[in-house]
């Protein structure tokens, strides 16, 4: 078999060698660090097939010692995806050993082969830290599980954990996406649990319909809410306002939904509800004592002024014309007892026998209210003790009190002097 | 003298999964007053997450499938699984409770079943009952309507700081914080809670503490994953043997062979694996293309296979197998399992050399149609078909933690036992995940939860059987 055609065998039988040096990668433990990309292995193939291709049929290995003369299209490509030499240089060598595995049964081609190998190994030793990364890339697919999350997306998870109403993020299935502790809370379920769940399960029936409804009819940026029954973990429901919005994503629609478990609320709109109607039945009950107050007045004034007119004024009329003394001071002492009778039932009733009091007897009788002891109005009047006991024994008999066990300062507490 | 105590209940319970609520709820039947607390600020924990499988030996539904099993035939699989490192009384128990335990559920809590069996790895028959949602909610949530509806309040962010013991050596009440932030162990307000019957502990596993879990078993480094919930941390368990008990193979930890690569934790790639890949498909190693192990082995033998030598594995399954799982649509949609037309399609997306991989199906198939047998030693059911039905599914896998066999020692009676009297400590209970012994080297899949419910009634009714303290 000549070179030529052993490298077009070599590019028919891809297939075979790929799986071959799939195997063989594995096998050197070198997997997760070499690329095992097909794109990667078909490049570094087809170098090697170019290279022995335009080669003359006497290569030697001092043709390639020159790395002037090199060239390995893809390479800057290869070193891109973030491979080491060392890396590289397995796979390279793990490729060649299949390539003479497969299709290289002569000993003179094969040494052909081994020398053009060689020389391009040798010079990408040589250049590997003069090639430029372009713009290019490959991406090795991730051996380990996902990507570990950038700062932004690290940030925006922060924020969303720590606000303080629940989240949860919905897609076209009612499926919940996304949620935080705080929504892990209001239901009584695991952020696990609740990942997944049909939201619609969260809530009864009409909670059930309102979202559906509200996914209907929201157009990106609009925003609803509404009070709706939800279901904690135990079967318990609570009362809960939901704030829905819709957010189109990659041609997708997902709702986010900001919850409230609104139970306190609730209590103390129910606390607040029965002291407003506590409120306003007092308001009834004031405003019906106010009028019966009202009325009482009013029957008060117009009692006052029959008596005036039947009684006081027909009296005062009857000593005006009178010359008698005698008549008069029948009339006057009439008088007196209709005046007194008109303050019936008041809180401060006047009593007859203060209106016989002289003007001393009520100065002292203003003290005694005041709750001076004998001794204090003989300093104040500056009159001596005797004249004041004097005082004391006429105003009792003026106000009938003689013979009455009763205390003269307890009387005047109620009367007005 | 002031009390030291600002609460008292009959009734202590620390963990609110399966174990916990189990415990509530028979406890609750019989004492007035029963709490239970749970450190987080949502309730069930890990067993709301898990896959809701349950295993019942000598069920309704292997009565009306005409499988033949048995208490023994389920304990003699936990004992080989277990490397008969297993505590033997322990293990018996919950295999001959399984179906009692089962009925339980579905008549006192009213927990739907699947109306159809699968058959896991390392069981000999098919003995498992998977919940309607494919998940441990199916049963959590019913558990936790049963506790609201018998006025069991479950006090959430409560954290169990410590235990407090009487000078006589008995379990007398907890030392809490209240509010409790997670993780911060110095949130919240101390406050300490009595018991006048008993505590229980049923505060699960500790897959998720990464520095706990690294001390039991080196191999176990920060940077391999889990399928738990981040609460699954080990407080509860050195909170009891820091009150005298006793630890029970600590470092056996299992890893879950069926966990995606291509999302976090438990995820809904699991069950797929467990419910159609491994039983209806085919595990291959990624860098030859052929199959290296029987894909319905153990928990255990499938990961030791599975890291050694550096492998990188997916499972492969057809349409017709792709259907026992309910999660396919979820996993299609969340990029966990994809979908290929052809062989050739699979092969080149997942980087699979592709003549061995074709080979690898063909010999497959043919054992299933001529009826051979697997040289792996994989149990091929007359029901199996071929995988030649398009559209193909593949999924990549990567080992995460996923149970703590270990924990504090329990005998029968659910008795939390002194590491230095061998004695149980007096009033102190403990169930679930948080106990060691039952499960020995590996647990069998959907064995978790029969166990946790089984000792978390008998803790529940012992406790309550307790004459109160004065």
């Amino acid at each position: 078999m000549g070179i030529h055609e052993a490298t077009r065998e070599i590019r028919k039988s891809e297939n075979r060698i790929f799986q071959e040096w799939l195997c063989d990668v594995h096998d050197s433990g070198y997997h997760g660090r070499v690329s095992v990309d097909r794109k990667y292995f078909s490049m570094m193939l087809d170098t090697v097939a170019a290279a022995m291709e335009t080669a003359d049929e006497n290569l030697t290995r001092s043709r390639f010692d020159s790395s002037a003369e090199w060239d390995f299209p893809g390479l800057h490509i290869i070193k891109e995806s973030g491979i080491t030499l060392e890396a590289f240089l397995a796979g390279f060598k793990v490729m060649i050993r299949c390539i003479e595995r497969v299709i290289l049964h002569s000993d003179a081609t094969r040494l052909r082969m081994r020398n053009i190998a060689d020389a391009m190994e040798l010079a990408v030793v040589a250049e590997w830290e003069n090639f430029r990364p372009a713009g290019l890339s490959l991406h090795p697919e991730p051996i380990q599980g996902p990507e570990s999350p950038t700062t932004p997306e690290k940030i925006l998870s922060a924020i969303f954990f720590s606000v303080g109403e629940g989240i949860l993020l919905v897609d076209q299935d009612f499926e919940i996406l996304k949620t935080n502790p705080r929504a892990c809370e209001i239901y009584g379920l695991l952020e696990q649990n609740l990942i997944g769940t049909d939201i619609r399960t969260l809530t009864d029936e009409s909670g059930a319909g309102t979202l559906t409804l509200f996914f209907e009819k929201l157009i990106e940026g609009q925003r609803l809410s509404a009070e709706i029954t939800g279901l904690y973990v135990d079967g318990k429901s609570f009362p809960s306002t939901v704030t829905v919005s819709r957010s189109d994503l990659d041609g997708k629609r997902y709702w986010p939904i900001i919850v409230q478990d609104d139970t306190e609320q609730k209590i103390l709109e129910k606390q607040l509800r029965q002291e407003k109607q506590q409120t306003e039945e007092m308001n009834l009950t004031l405003k019906t004592v106010l009028k019966s107050i009202e009325q009482d007045k009013k029957d008060f004034e117009n009692r006052v002024a029959t008596k005036i007119r039947t009684s006081v004024l027909p009296g005062i009329h009857k000593i005006s014309k009178s010359s008698h003394d005698n008549v008069s001071r029948s009339y006057l002492s009439l008088l007196e007892q209709q005046l007194l009778s008109l303050t019936k039932g008041f809180e401060n009733e006047l009593h007859g026998g203060l209106l016989k009091l002289t003007r001393t007897e009520i100065e002292i009788c203003r003290l005694i209210q005041a709750g001076c002891s004998t001794k204090d109005i003989c300093n104040a009047m500056r009159i001596s003790y005797e004249t004041v006991q004097t005082h004391r024994k006429n105003i009792r008999k003026k106000l009938d009190l003689t013979g009455r066990k009763l205390n003269l300062h307890t009387f005047l507490m109620n009367r007005s002097l | 003298m002031k009390s030291i105590w600002a609460e008292e209940y009959d009734i202590v319970i620390i963990g609110s999964g399966f174990a916990g609520l189990s415990a509530a709820i028979e406890a609750g039947k019989v004492c007035p007053s029963v709490i239970v607390l749970e450190k987080m600020p949502v309730p069930g924990g890990n067993s709301s997450i898990s896959g809701g499988l349950f295993a019942a030996a000598g069920s309704p539904l292997q009565a009306r499938e005409r499988i033949m099993d048995s208490p023994e035939l389920m304990l003699s699989d936990m004992l080989a699984a277990g490397l008969e490192l297993n505590n033997k009384e322990l293990a018996r128990i919950v295999a001959e409770k399984s179906t009692e335990t089962l009925l339980w559920t579905i008549k006192e809590l009213g927990v739907k079943y699947k109306p159809r069996l699968s058959h896991l790895g390392g069981h000999s028959v098919a003995r498992t009952y998977n919940t309607a949602n494919t998940s441990g909610s199916g049963i959590i949530k019913p558990m936790l309507a049963k506790c609201r509806d018998m006025g069991i309040p479950i006090r959430l962010r409560t954290y169990l700081s410590q235990f407090i013991l009487t000078k006589g050596g008995e379990m007398e009440g907890v030392a809490v914080r209240e509010n409790y932030i997670f993780p911060n162990r110095e949130s919240g307000v101390l406050k300490r809670i009595r018991a006048r019957r008993a505590v229980i502990l049923a505060t699960g596993g500790f897959s998720e503490d990464k520095e706990f879990r690294v001390i039991q078993d080196p191999k176990l480094t920060e940077d391999i994953e889990s399928t738990n919930h981040q609460g699954a941390t080990a407080e509860g368990l050195i909170a009891a043997l820091k009150a005298g008990a006793t630890p029970v193979q600590l470092s056996l930890i299992q890893l879950g062979p069926w966990a995606s690569r291509d999302e976090e934790g438990f995820g809904v790639g699991s069950m797929f694996s467990m419910l159609a890949g491994f039983p209806y498909g085919i595990l291959i190693d990624v860098r030859t293309g052929r199959r290296f192990i029987n894909e319905q082995a153990d928990r255990k033998l499938l990961v030791d296979a599975m890291l050694s030598s550096g492998r990188e594995s997916i499972a492969i399954v057809d349409q017709k197998g792709g259907q026992h799982a309910s999660t396919l649509d979820q996993c299609l949609k969340r990029g966990v399992v994809k979908k290929f037309e052809s062989i050739e399609e699979l092969a080149a997306a997942n980087n699979v050399p592709l003549a061995p991989l074709k080979e690898t199906i063909d010999v497959y198939n043919s054992l299933i149609e001529k009826g051979r047998e697997d040289m792996f030693g994989k149990p091929l059911p007359m029901d199996l078909l071929p995988i030649s039905h398009p559209p193909y599914y593949s999924i990549r896998l990567i080992s995460k933690v996923h149970h703590c066999m270990g924990g504090v020692q329990i005998n029968a009676e659910a008795q939390v036992v002194h590491i230095e009297t061998h004695q149980p400590i007096s009033r102190f209970y403990a169930a679930g995940e948080v106990t060691g012994g039952v499960h020995g080297a590996s647990r069998l899949g959907s064995n978790a939860i029969p166990e946790c419910i089984t000792f978390g009634r008998i803790a529940g009714k012992n406790a309550a059987a307790q004459k109160p303290r004065t």
